[in-house]
């Protein structure tokens, strides 16, 4: 059963169109990764999903709800983290994530937590605008995290990680929907990760989703279209290719 | 890297900025009272005609506060631009000196104050146009003196700018600077009237327009500009100014 | 929500500010009775409304900008790390974000004020004297300015939320309290704009034109924040 739906979903701006026609099934309780090259159209389909983007034409439900009547229910159930770390440079990690938790009406011990989740406690009091790009991108995981959201919207949540914090992340997203009885939606360009990460994927190109399904779909998919499927990045990269000759030889 | 460069680099930071956009709305709103009381250019009291009376109540307004304000304003946008998106780490990361850079904005913020100036006397002729066609008569004043009154506006507020840009550079905490440099503003209208004048750069463009006004106005005297020790102490205002932009927070 | 947005105005320097503007405007009068009491001492009127007449334009001039400046800064905090996205994207109204952000600067204002009243209260007590009805005449001028002052606290956010880049936005709240300090002693229709507003004492308008003012004051305040609420609104349909 899927927890996110759209239907033709479209987002056009003045001189291009970020989306296009894209119908997306996400199941409930399981990790969905969003592939596609920079540009594709992955972070506009996440601000639509919130509320910060309208869509220009399509439909979308979220657990059942849309845009606008429902923001703020919507917003009850999603935990986020969309491109850069959003953040209040003059304070600490702490009380960033103590003005989410205030929002959230959540307990002063969720701040702890989450802390604790995305390894940021011994850092907790340095202020924000003194992190590393590594300890940024935590503080915003930890954004998203806090209160054990149904629903995660992760934007390349592992970004400026380094080898081991890659590796952390990724195990912590892989587990969440077990732990913490969720449904995640992650995104990303490095087929490594979404591969060990996600249950169901997605790909975009140029705000077309030229697939969805699992893994083993997309193998069998890109293997009838006469592409190699040894590496998946190889495939990927096929997949790509093809349809941008198909669209005329745009690179 | 020679300061030439410097300078061009600095003037292309500023490129979709806006800048001017909030020079011509201050200009228009400098003027627009102009050019609906029109009328009371005409029997002032003071013995002045219309037409200085028209500019010079215009430069009085521009001079207390709005030049200084945008000003203000400008020496913000310098320094913002590169505490943004971390600008600033990338200038520190390339072989530059930074004083060089402190003087490359300053170079610019000149600039800006030109600029400002020069759209205020393109719009005191636009508003001199609508005024003489209400009033009927002719406000036009000969750009050569026009001209002659910006430049000395503009060149005595310089130790101002010098100012203005060292609260702004070495003060990090952004509404302590644009505070500071905002409140010194206001004082002006108490301070020409003093002995000690010559001591506070920001009333130093209002007292040449005001002392202006007062050789304009046959009933009106006002305090005339005496160079010495005012020309000494500015220049040595601005330059201890820019010397200190020296000083690096480590 | 009020505790959250002055959470978010921490080590931002905004407090002291506010509270050593308040100071600076206060020293205004101080130095004019130092180096002028003579003046002062031998005119007509209450001792308040002497003072307030030789020294609010400087004061409330120090007060609008202290309060253009601070708007400016508590919408910068917002943009500058993108927090407003997250802001955006937790279930909270931006216009009580809005609303809150005006509390808090209305309070700093009336701090302000107090530390105002509290100075020329210790003016009147050394320059001057007590007289009857003194903390009535404070109370009543000084709640006269608080009111005054809160359409241009309004409109000094709505500005400030609307650009990201402070400078433009400082630019702007320049520029209309430029607009208002010519506009106040034009007529009285014109004194009515929400930065003249802050620049009338109750002493020098007609007592016909209080209750108008009163009533000005409170229209601007609830169309300001319709206005906020309207572009906020506007804005998310189109983003």
């Amino acid at each position: 059963m899927a927890i996110i739906e759209t239907k033709n979903l479209t987002k056009k701006y003045a001189d291009f169109t970020a989306v296009s026609d894209v119908t997306m099934h996400i199941p409930k309780g399981k990790v969905y990764g969003l592939l596609g090259p920079n540009g594709a159209g992955k972070s506009t389909i996440m601000k639509m999903f919130l509320g910060l983007t309208n869509p220009t034409s399509g439909g979308l439900t979220i657990d059942d709800k849309k845009h606008p009547k429902d923001r703020n229910e919507i917003l009850k159930e999603i935990g986020s983290f969309i491109e850069a770390p959003a953040f209040y440079g003059n304070l600490t990690g702490e009380e960033n994530l103590d003005v989410v938790r205030k929002i959230l009406k959540l307990p002063q011990t969720s701040v702890d937590e989450v802390l604790e989740i995305v390894g940021l406690t011994k850092w907790k009091d340095r202020l924000a605008r003194k992190y590393s790009l590594g300890m940024k991108q935590r503080l915003g995981l930890a954004s998203a995290l806090i209160g054990r959201p149904p629903i995660l919207i992760l934007d390349e949540p592992t970004n400026g990680l380094d080898p081991v914090g890659v590796h952390e992340i990724r195990n912590l997203i892989r587990s969440l929907p077990e732990k913490f009885d969720c449904t995640v939606l992650v995104s990303s360009h490095l087929l490594s990760e979404i591969e060990l990460m996600a249950d169901n994927i997605g790909v975009l190109n140029h705000g077309n989703l030229l697939f969805e399904g699992t893994i083993e779909e997309l193998k069998q998919k890109v293997a009838e279209q006469g592409y190699s499927t040894n590496n998946l990045e190889d495939t990927f990269i096929a997949l790509i290719d093809g349809d941008n000759v198909q669209r005329g030889g745009m690179k | 890297m020679n300061f030439l460069s410097l300078v061009t680099i600095e003037f292309k930071k500023i490129k979709r900025s806006k800048i001017l956009f909030v020079f011509l709305i201050a200009a228009i709103i400098l003027w627009l009272p102009s050019i609906f009381n029109g009328e009371l250019n005409f029997n002032t009291g003071v013995g002045i005609s219309p037409e200085y009376n028209l500019f010079i109540q215009g430069t009085m307004g521009a001079s207390w506060f709005l030049y200084p304000a945008s000003m203000v304003v400008a020496t913000l946008l310098l320094n913002q631009i590169e505490r943004n998106n971390n600008g600033n780490l990338k200038m520190r990361s390339l072989p530059l000196n930074m004083w060089s850079l402190y003087l490359a904005k300053f170079v610019v913020l000149l600039a800006l104050a030109a600029i400002q100036l020069l759209i205020v006397v393109g719009l005191y002729y636009a508003s001199t146009a609508i005024i003489s066609q209400t009033q009927d008569y002719n406000f036009f004043l000969s750009p050569f003196f026009v001209l002659k009154e910006i430049g000395l506006i503009y060149v005595s507020a310089i130790p101002m700018l010098a100012v203005f840009w060292l609260i702004s550079s070495k003060i990090k905490t952004p509404i302590f600077a644009i505070g500071l440099s905002l409140a010194s503003i206001v004082p002006s209208v108490l301070l020409i009237n003093t002995k000690v004048w010559f001591l506070y750069p920001m009333c130093y463009p209002f007292f040449v327009v005001v002392s202006e006004y007062g050789k304009l106005a046959t009933n009106l005297s006002t305090s005339t500009i005496e160079l010495i020790p005012w020309i000494p102490v500015a220049a040595l205002i601005t330059f201890i100014c820019l010397l200190l932009g020296k000083i690096e927070r480590r | 929500m009020v505790l959250l947005e002055l959470k978010k105005i921490k080590r931002t320097g905004l407090i002291p500010a506010f509270l050593m503007g308040g100071l600076l405007a206060a020293g205004v009068p101080v130095l004019n009775m130092f180096f002028r009491s003579d003046i002062y001492l031998s005119l007509p009127d209450t001792p308040l409304q002497i003072l307030l007449k030789s020294n609010w334009q400087m004061m409330a001039m120090l007060n609008i900008l202290l309060i253009i400046s601070g708007a400016c800064l508590m919408y910068y905090s917002e943009f500058l790390d993108n927090a407003i996205q997250k802001m955006k994207s937790l279930p909270i109204k931006e216009s009580n974000i809005y609303l809150w952000k005006a509390a808090i600067l209305a309070s700093m204002y009336l701090i302000v004020l107090v530390i105002e009243a509290g100075i020329l209260s210790f003016i009147i007590s050394y320059w001057f004297s007590f007289y009857p009805n003194f903390e009535i005449e404070l109370l009543k001028n000084f709640g006269f300015l608080f009111l005054m002052g809160l359409p241009s606290i309004l409109l000094a956010l709505l500005i400030a939320s609307l650009f990201k880049n402070m400078w433009f936005s400082l630019g702007i709240g320049v520029v209309a309290v430029f607009m208002g300090t010519v506009l106040s002693s034009q007529s009285f229709i014109l004194s009515l704009f929400p930065f003249a507003m802050p620049l009338q004492t109750l002493g020098e308008v007609d007592s016909n034109q209080v209750v108008i003012y009163i009533y000005v004051a409170l229209i601007e305040i609830t169309i300001i924040a319709l206005v906020e609420w309207l572009i906020l609104i506007i804005r998310r349909k189109v983003e």
